[in-house]
């Protein structure tokens, strides 16, 4: 398990108008949200956009998460998950515009592809959220940033040898998880 | 096999080895079946990685937007949230505007009184650079940002000379005023260590500062483009 106590008091602040907590979310989960709907999405700025309102989502929908029925970053893949296709079907259903690229017949997202693209991402990225943070923090400077083993330690201040460690420590679990890790019910209302 | 053996595995499959460690390592997996195969392993959980999440960095201001989303909006501006994220608004000194308009290179701002920006600062921001400036790294601090004549100083390391034909433009996020960033101030010359003081447009609860690369001679909004970037934290009491 990655921090699910924290996540969960994180989202109580958040609902008490905490916009530190807001800021502490987005740090811990804000690039695997922009990653998951932007692989979705296939563009910078829809996904800039989806990201954005995933978190001013989670913002003011804080108060309808129930810990009793899924972890904070379960909750908040699916908010992703669902943000994603809706922006994926409103780019599809779109007025033609004769200055923009439009989806040919062919190339028009079909419905069940498109949700199980989106199960899988969000899959995915929840079974990173359940790293611990030293290694999610790790394996996103790698991921994410593309810096090396050496360039990390220097980040983190860390020997390499531990940098290596948490990496590839990372890697295994999310190798285990990822494949079997189950959405739980959605939980936003 | 040896966790030193596959830590260099995991660290290959994500990119993450110098070259001459990724040489020597690609060296053994050539000689050994199993260290081929591990690597294979790893390579698969990666590629399963890049297939759901991409390998990319939302831009540093991202979460300006957010909070200038959610931040108690002034009456009469619930119009605007509709409207793209972002309204750039560029609200330079007269000279800086000058400047620009005659597609000069500019000089560093550095016209506040330094003792302006002593004592304890209301908010600091870790400025860091984009993936594309990933060097840049530095502070910014505000200080006397709650009244007219508060200043942001800036402390930036590493930066490199802004691009020919182009400069760095600082910008600031200061949600009360509305949802667009307001630039304070210009320079073009990087250096090791950079120090710039630049004056705010005015009183406000400053969420977040910019620094963007912008064509000399350009548009006034935001290129779109940031050498780096970083919110403020106040200090908790």
């Amino acid at each position: 398990m990655g921090e699910p106590a924290d996540d969960a008091i994180l989202v109580r602040r958040v609902d008490a108008g905490d916009t530190d907590a807001l800021r502490l979310m987005y740090e811990r989960y804000g690039a695997i949200v922009f990653g998951m709907t932007y692989r979705l999405l296939g563009d910078r700025q829809a996904a800039e956009e989806c990201t954005q309102d995933v978190f001013v989502s989670v913002w003011r929908t804080a108060r309808n998460y129930d810990p009793d029925r899924a972890q904070v970053s379960t909750w908040l893949f699916t908010i992703a998950r669902h943000r994603a296709i809706d922006a994926t079907r409103r780019r599809a259903a779109r007025p033609v515009d004769p200055h923009e690229e439009i989806w040919s017949a062919d190339e028009s997202p079909d419905t069940a592809d498109l949700v199980s693209a989106a199960d899988d991402a969000a899959r995915v990225a929840a079974a990173m959220a359940e790293l611990s943070e030293a290694q999610r923090e790790a394996l996103s400077l790698a991921y994410f940033d593309g810096l090396s083993h050496s360039e990390i330690a220097e980040r983190l201040r860390l020997p390499v040898g531990t940098v290596k460690g948490r990496i590839r420590l990372g890697l295994d679990r999310l190798r285990v998880l990822a494949p079997t890790y189950a959405l739980e019910a959605e939980t936003e209302t | 096999m040896s966790d030193e053996h596959r830590d260099r595995l995991a660290g290959e499959a994500l990119g993450a080895l110098d070259a001459s460690e990724s040489a020597e390592l690609a060296a053994e997996v050539e000689r050994d079946p199993k260290l081929a195969a591990e690597l294979d392993d790893y390579r698969a959980t990666v590629a399963m990685l890049e297939s759901t999440v991409a390998r990319e960095q939302p831009s540093h201001d991202l979460f300006a937007g957010i909070l200038a989303e959610i931040e108690p909006q002034p009456a009469g501006r619930a119009a605007a949230k509709a409207e793209p994220r972002w309204r750039w608004r560029r609200a330079l000194p007269a000279f800086a505007v000058g400047a620009a308009a005659a597609a000069a290179v500019f000089a560093v701002a550095l016209a506040i009184d330094s003792s302006s920006s002593s004592g304890a600062p209301d908010a600091v921001a870790e400025v860091a650079g984009t993936p594309e400036f990933a060097g840049v790294r530095g502070e910014a601090r505000l200080y006397g940002s709650t009244q007219p004549g508060g200043v942001v100083r800036l402390e930036l390391a590493d930066v490199p000379d802004a691009p020919d034909g182009s400069h760095y433009e600082v910008w600031v996020l200061r949600p009360s005023a509305g949802e667009a960033m307001e630039a304070v101030g210009v320079f073009d010359a990087g250096g090791a260590e950079v120090e710039l003081e630049l004056g705010l447009p005015g009183a406000g609860d400053y969420a977040a500062v910019d620094i963007s690369v912008e064509p000399d001679a350009g548009p006034p909004e935001h290129s779109g483009t940031s050498l780096a970037g970083g919110t403020f934290q106040r200090p908790t009491t």
